[in-house]
């Protein structure tokens, strides 16, 4: 009966669960938390979630993006965390995940207010997401000289964006002839 | 450059005299695709399998009508030599995969049976006419395998113009559901005993047909596949191959690391994407680790179901660290997570390799003396030695794979006959036990379990720095590749042909237990009844919880139900048997 020598050799192993949690290394991958003020509505995340736990939709009526995480479908696979460009989701060391009675409790929502297209007055991007664009391209050295002019570029929709491209472009064969 | 040797060209020499062969693919270097014409198929793969020294590693049904107009069979063979005897075995330089293409014209979808030649092609077989309706002509075992025994005629899931996913067909009413047509065998006074539906030991829930003279089992049969998810056509239908490796990671819920390294290099080796070295090394600690638990799961299962709950418990206290040291370099204790095309997605620091040798230290120390406590028990030795021989005979028809096939003295591990990743550069010793016994396969994990810790530490010790990950490369349309893994419970081969969008167009999943079913009946035979579970569970599927067994009678047409608990106790006990008054 070696094996009961073994088993005396270690005191008990097992800890009180509930009242004492299990401790978890750095770097583990739990529950994602999302931090509303930091999201800017890229959707990053939604396109690189192996398992369709995020979501973003675009609600028309309320002029609102809603960001929605699914806890039920999350694997803590830590995607979303890896391409966040903002670490507005990151993940935590929680674990733990109980709800009574309600599944809607797993779930945590965001709601990032649109912007309208200068031009075709369509909602084509969140206000965080176009503000994000123009901090970044301040820091990266933009020309701040004529800004109104290059605003309005900012604020179109890439649909009149692109129409417009074609115009200029046309007009411009027009002139050479073409 | 004229020195060296074109893998595999011995055998399509050979195979050129008898068969029109033409070679279609070549890469990666140990990968050769043939093409032969769908009547010279059984005697392609014969000639392959038995006279050259092939294995059949998996069987690939596939839709080709919007390249080609065509269904096609692909037939892997690993060609690594036959093993039977010391020296038959090939040079490890010429050691390659060989694939079998046969074309099927889509208004004439049948082929003729490679099962009738070679066996191990049977489970294959049946699920291609399942999945793709392909017909073998010829094929033994013509039922159903992967599909529901309600599932209607004439719909193949895997097809690509299959499933309108809005017609859903009508469920039978449940009186009407058609009964499987298990195989009963001759002969007056055998008794017939169900396990199952959902239980006995496997991961997914089985049926379990024991037909049983007195005490003895004299034949098996089983159905299987009643939790088949249909992974291939989700992936097919909305993955991006970053996605697949983390879907492809769930498969299994106790080896799932390996097949997402599986899948994610059966994308690598056709595209240019070089993996970092360090990424190969840090790939290889995550399956080793992998692999510890999985081994002190089974042996531990193995210990339970012979009594000694003690060794379980114990062995599963061991198992805590291991899942720990997962943890520590992954971030999961069992989905690790870690893989994604070019590389591993996260680096292994200095503070953590000093924590892992401290635990494996531990470890190491502990299963030892545990595991002597074990083997030091009679009981153990008595009932595990003798119990499911897998004869070396039906082990060379049917392919089996893993510590079932190093039980019965074969040296088949695909990390020694087709190194992979960091495996190239560490040394180890593959384990072989000749008795071919529930013993030998414990023997052998158990003796894996230290190999392992030894290849950790060398991967520790000798990986090179530098980048975890490499950029993605663009993956050729319709180009296919096999990735292969050895896995705790053998070898996992997946197989995809890639899409036009890069995203995948077939993916063939070949899970190891895949390989190890087939040849379980011929385990079972000769047995008591009361080492079924432990058979079964010396293959180590998965377990699942309990189920109830029920027994039948076919001479006196009495059943009678009894608990998984019953069955157990007797199994543990071998005294007061269920069976005595049904």
């Amino acid at each position: 009966m070696k094996i009961l020598e073994f088993a005396r050799k270690e005191k008990m192993v097992t800890n009180n669960f509930p009242v004492v949690p299990y401790e978890v290394t750095d770097g583990f991958r739990g529950k994602p938390e999302y931090t509303y003020d930091l999201c800017i509505g890229c959707g990053s995340c939604v396109v690189a979630c192996p398992s369709n736990a995020l979501s973003l939709k675009k609600d028309e009526e309320k002029g609102v993006a809603r960001w929605k995480v699914d806890y039920n479908r999350c694997i803590f696979c830590g995607r979303c965390d890896e391409v966040c460009p903002t670490r507005a989701i990151s993940m935590s060391k929680e674990y733990v995940m109980c709800v009574l009675f309600d599944k809607e409790d797993l779930t945590v929502t965001g709601e990032l207010k649109l912007k309208r297209c200068d031009t075709c007055d369509v909602y084509f991007t969140t206000e965080r997401m176009s503000n994000y664009t123009y901090q970044k391209l301040v820091s990266a050295g933009w020309d701040i000289a004529g800004i109104d002019e290059k605003m309005k570029h900012l604020n179109t929709c890439p649909d009149c964006r692109q129409e417009k491209a074609v115009a200029v472009n046309v007009n411009q064969m027009k002139k050479r002839g073409v | 450059m004229e020195k060296t040797i074109i893998k595999g060209k011995k055998f399509i020499t050979a195979l050129s005299n008898r068969f029109k062969v033409e070679v279609i693919r070549h890469q990666p270097e140990d990968q050769i695709t043939i093409l032969v014409d769908r009547n010279d198929l059984p005697e392609v793969v014969r000639t392959l399998y038995y006279d050259m020294g092939g294995w059949l590693s998996t069987m690939v049904a596939n839709d080709e009508r919007e390249m080609n107009g065509n269904y096609a069979l692909y037939y892997v063979l690993s060609m690594e030599g036959g093993k039977m005897h010391e020296g038959d075995e090939l040079p490890a330089e010429e050691k390659c995969w060989i694939t079998v293409k046969a074309l099927i014209p889509a208004h004439d979808p049948v082929y003729p049976s490679v099962t009738v030649k070679v066996p191990a092609a049977v489970w294959y077989e049946r699920e291609a006419r399942d999945m793709m309706g392909l017909v073998a002509e010829g094929l033994p075992d013509q039922r159903r395998l992967a599909v529901s025994d309600d599932f209607p005629e004439g719909l193949y899931p895997l097809r690509k113009d299959s499933i309108d996913y809005r017609e859903r067909f009508a469920p039978y009413d449940l009186d009407k559901e058609p009964d499987y047509d298990f195989l009963f065998p001759e002969g007056e006074g055998t008794v017939d005993v169900p396990v199952g539906p959902v239980h006995i030991t496997s991961d997914e829930p089985g049926q379990f047909r024991l037909f049983v003279d007195g005490e003895t089992i004299i034949d098996a049969d089983y159905k299987l596949f009643y939790v088949h998810r249909g992974v291939e056509k989700l992936a097919e239908n909305r993955m991006d191959y970053d996605q697949m490796a983390f879907l492809a990671e769930r498969i299994c819920g106790i080896c799932g690391f390996a097949h997402a390294v599986a899948c994610i290099e059966s994308s690598e080796n056709v595209s240019a994407v070089e993996v970092p070295m360090r990424a190969q090394a840090i790939r290889t600690i995550c399956l080793e680790t992998e692999r510890l638990h999985s081994h002190l799961l089974n042996i531990g299962l193995a210990s339970e179901f012979t009594g000694n709950v003690t060794a379980f418990l114990q062995l599963f206290k061991i198992r805590e660290h291991t899942m720990e040291m997962a943890q520590i370099i992954t971030g999961g204790r069992k989905t690790y997570g870690m893989i994604l095309t070019g590389g591993v997605r996260r680096d292994i620091t200095d503070i953590e390799r000093k924590e892992m040798h401290r635990i494996m230290n531990k470890v190491e120390a502990d299963f030892k003396e545990c595991l002597d406590g074990i083997i030091d028990s009679p009981n153990f030795i008595k009932r595990l030695t003798g119990v499911g021989v897998l004869n070396k005979k039906v082990a060379r028809d049917f392919s089996p794979v893993g510590p079932n096939m190093r039980g019965s003295g074969f040296n088949r591990d695909t990390r020694y006959d087709h190194p992979f990743d960091w495996y190239k550069n560490v040394n180890f010793n593959v384990a072989v036990q000749p008795s071919g016994d529930v013993l030998s396969r414990v023997l052998v994990r158990a003796a894996e379990f230290h190999e392992s810790i030894s290849i950790i530490r060398q991967c520790l010790e000798l990986m090179p720095s530098g980048p975890v990950m490499a950029k993605k490369a663009f993956v050729e349309p319709f180009s296919h590749g096999l990735g292969y893994v050895e896995a705790p419970r053998g070898e996992d081969m997946h197989w995809t042909m890639h899409g036009n969008a890069q995203k995948v167009h077939r993916w063939r999943v070949r899970a190891s237990t895949y390989n190890n079913w087939p040849s379980l009946r011929f385990q079972f035979r000769g047995n008591s009844v009361a080492d079924a579970p432990l058979i079964v569970g010396s293959i180590d599927p998965c377990y699942s919880c309990s189920e109830r067994v029920t027994i039948v009678d076919v001479k006196k047409s009495k059943s009678k139900i009894i608990g998984m608990d019953d069955l157990k106790k007797y199994g543990i006990s071998g005294k007061n048997s269920p069976l005595k008054n049904a």
